[in-house]
């Protein structure tokens, strides 16, 4: 007689059993396949986002010092701006006159010229084309 | 299917146990994130947001030209650590090493740094005594000087002192101008002004402080993103004045030569204005103060004596009242008045002239600065015109330059004049002007009576826009009613210094309009004989008037002489031609030269003299 073999599955169970381990084991791959995969991403992003902070961090240290530097650059200019203006002074000047004995006096009235400098409002369009109005004395001048 | 019912069993409570732990994990998620948000957002802002404070710039004062009179000038403030400087030997080691660098006794340094704890007290009025840790061992130390202190505590490693940068107000033109700029006092990081322009305009010159704040590390230091300012920084306006530095400057020299002369008044004023636009173009005093130097300055110095002080102006009123006579028609240059034979009575008290005068014209009665001429031509006014005159001159009221405290004067309305005041009055006795109110007069006088306000400041400038606000000159209409007024006093005034008592305020080659005046000061309620005011009040070239000056010498030795003509007039003289010279003025005639036996050459061309 036959042993009925109460182990032995049906065909359809062993073949849904198989199908079903495959399909497990394919969930798992890609599932943490995934995973790492969005664990890289993060760990990615993470240290390129650390790296420029750094980066912003190191520049933002220089501008700190440009502009400490400018700082100090600019009360040095003012400080030798007061001192120029110190020198430059009426009595500073007519002092150091008197003490060198340079003999200089003040000018007469007579023998100062002074020249007037006219503005114009000139175009560059006209000085290109050479349609540059002429002045009172220049049309003057064109008459005689 | 899971056939155990233990796995199934524990799978269900590990399951479960996980949701639990998510759910709490989201609960404490919302009570961080959106339950308490705004007050954990506080308390992180709390730590990492900072709020700095920046102080802008001062406003600075220069002249017309742009040449700079008060600036800010950068400098230290030297601070110690006490609680880092060590032991005795180390604080006197230090003491020793900064006292010649800062100039400060090496004692005092030593105790500052020997101070290592200071009291302090409690809101609950309790004491406490903690740590020093900030002393101040010297205040606004030069630049450069803190500049090498600093390179000096490098290289010996010195933790214990460091330096503070600050400013302090600096006038680079020392005691030039320095009673109309005024001073400035310095509390923490502000300027509180004392006197003068500074105080005026102190609220436009003010900066507005600014404030940002920003997210810092752990270490302090300011992240760029996150910055927010609250607040921007604004420097002050700058103000740009009326005065010439270059004319200041020979006000000075010749005050100087007159105060420190035989005469050594205890006060000397000149003023430099222009009569078309009343623009001061100088204006000094003498004692002064030179406000660099803080440790010698005498209070009595620091007073504007030109606009608050008020003196009796004498005989340089007399052209203001002749004027206002002739314009009204009560006499003419040519009218004959009896100035008696050196006294006259009238209203119970006597008048009298220096000299015998007789009868002469009213030209004559001004040339010769006859009192009593001129009080006679005041009793023919009468008090209301006399009065009127005066106002419409400008006394009794201010000028509107811009300085504090200045004084209208004392004119007193003609309900309280008695009999004789009309007669003192018009020879500048009984009223009391400064001398800014006698400078516009002559502004009047020599501009054809077209009423002004005095100006010390030309323009305000945004030093950032660059904005400009300039400042309005009014020039009214003429106060007089016939059109011939101006040219008959001019004419009279000019004979005041060809042939009158201001000869010696002639100028070589100009036409010179003034008057001299020698003021008795009033003393314990009577007129002096020992004080008087001495000045010199013109404008030149007359016919063609480009500044009105005005000298006055306040109580000058009597026995080196204190009569105006001696003492004021040469001084007048003196500026007046070096600031026609600077100017560039023509002259208005060739002088004529004198040979050394006093006759005339004949007029020769002007050439420079060859040295």
């Amino acid at each position: 007689m036959p042993k009925r073999i109460s182990s032995i599955k049906p065909r359809e169970s062993n073949l849904k059993g198989k199908k079903q381990e495959e399909n497990t084991k394919k969930w798992y791959t890609s599932f943490f396949a995934r995973l790492i995969f969005m664990a890289i991403l993060i760990c990615v992003a993470v240290n390129i986002r650390i790296y420029y902070n750094q980066r912003a961090e190191l520049l933002n240290r220089e501008i700190a010092n440009v502009e400490y530097q400018i700082h100090e650059l600019d009360r040095e200019i003012e400080n030798l701006k007061k001192r120029k203006e110190e020198l430059c002074s009426f009595s500073h000047v007519t002092k150091r006159i008197r003490e060198e004995n340079l003999g200089l006096r003040y000018a007469e009235p007579s023998q100062i010229r002074k020249t007037a400098l006219v503005r114009r409002n000139i175009d560059n369009k006209q000085v290109a084309s050479g349609t540059v109005p002429k002045t009172d004395s220049q049309k003057t001048a064109a008459v005689r | 299917m899971i056939k155990s019912r233990s796995v199934a069993g524990r799978m269900i409570f590990c399951i479960a146990a996980v949701t639990v732990l998510f759910v709490y994990v989201a609960a404490m998620a919302y009570r961080v994130q959106i339950a308490r948000h705004d007050e954990l957002l506080k308390k992180a802002q709390g730590k990492y947001i900072t709020e700095s404070k920046t102080s802008g710039k001062r406003g600075e004062i220069f002249d017309r030209n742009g040449s700079l009179l008060v600036g800010n000038l950068p400098c230290y403030n030297v601070c110690a650590d006490p609680s880092l400087t060590g032991d005795e030997k180390a604080c006197r080691d230090l003491a020793k090493f900064l006292a010649p660098i800062i100039e400060e006794p090496e004692e005092e340094i030593f105790q500052k740094l020997m101070k290592k704890t200071r009291v302090v007290k409690k809101k609950d009025g309790s004491t406490e005594t903690v740590a020093n840790k900030y002393v101040v061992l010297h205040n606004t130390l030069e630049y450069e000087v803190g500049r090498k202190l600093v390179e000096q505590l490098k290289a010996r490693q010195c933790k214990a002192v460091f330096l503070e940068e600050t400013v302090k107000r600096f006038y680079p033109k020392k005691q030039l101008l320095s009673n109309v700029l005024g001073v400035t006092t310095k509390d923490r990081d502000s300027f509180i002004a004392n006197v003068g322009m500074e105080k005026f305009y102190n609220a436009k010159m003010n900066s507005r402080q600014g404030k940002k704040s920003y997210e810092r590390t752990r270490k302090g230091a300011p992240i760029a993103y996150g910055e927010i300012t609250v607040q921007e920084v604004k420097d002050g306006l700058n103000i740009y004045l009326t005065v010439d530095e270059a004319i200041q400057t020979i006000l000075e020299e010749e005050l100087d030569k007159l105060y420190n002369s035989e005469f050594k008044p205890t006060n000397c004023f000149a003023v430099i204005a222009d009569p078309w636009t009343g623009d001061i173009l100088a204006m000094a005093q003498r004692p002064t103060f030179d406000p660099n130097d803080r440790k010698n300055i005498k209070p009595a110095a620091w007073r504007n004596k030109m606009i608050e002080n008020v003196f009796d102006p004498g005989s340089i009123m007399k052209p203001v009242t002749i004027a206002g006579a002739i314009d009204n028609g009560v006499v003419t240059p040519d009218t004959l008045i009896e100035c008696g034979n050196r006294k006259w009575y009238y209203g119970g008290a006597s008048l009298g002239d220096d000299h015998y005068i007789g009868t002469k014209p009213v030209s004559e009665v001004l040339i010769q600065s006859s009192n009593i001429g001129t009080a006679k031509i005041g009793v023919a006014m009468g008090n209301k015109l006399a009065y009127d005159n005066l106002r419409k001159f400008g006394f009794g009221q201010k000028t509107g330059v811009q300085l504090p405290s200045e004084s209208p004067g004392i004119l007193r309305p003609t309900k309280k004049w008695r009999k004789i005041t009309v007669t003192r009055v018009t020879i500048g006795q009984g009223i009391s002007v400064t001398t800014l109110q006698m400078v516009r007069a002559y502004c009047m006088l020599a501009n054809g009576g077209r009423p002004l306000s005095l100006n010390l400041v030309d323009r305000l400038e945004d030093p950032e826009t660059k904005k400009i606000e300039k400042i309005e000159r009014k020039l009214g209409e003429s106060i007089y009613k016939r059109p011939d007024t101006h040219e008959k006093m001019v004419k009279m005034m000019v004979g005041v210094t060809t042939t009158g008592t201001g000869r010696k305020a002639a100028i070589p080659g100009y036409h010179v309009a003034g008057k001299t005046g020698t003021a008795q000061k009033v003393v314990n309620g009577k007129y002096s004989k020992q004080y008087y005011v001495s000045s010199f009040a013109g404008f030149v070239p007359a016919y063609k008037p480009r500044f009105v000056l005005i000298v006055v010498t306040d109580e000058p030795d009597r026995k080196a002489g204190y009569y105006a003509s001696k003492v004021a007039a040469p001084t007048f003289r003196a500026i007046g031609e070096r600031t026609l010279q600077y100017l560039g003025v023509p002259k208005d005639f060739e002088p004529e030269e004198k040979t050394k036996a006093g006759q005339k050459k004949s007029k020769k061309r002007y050439s420079a003299k060859k040295r």
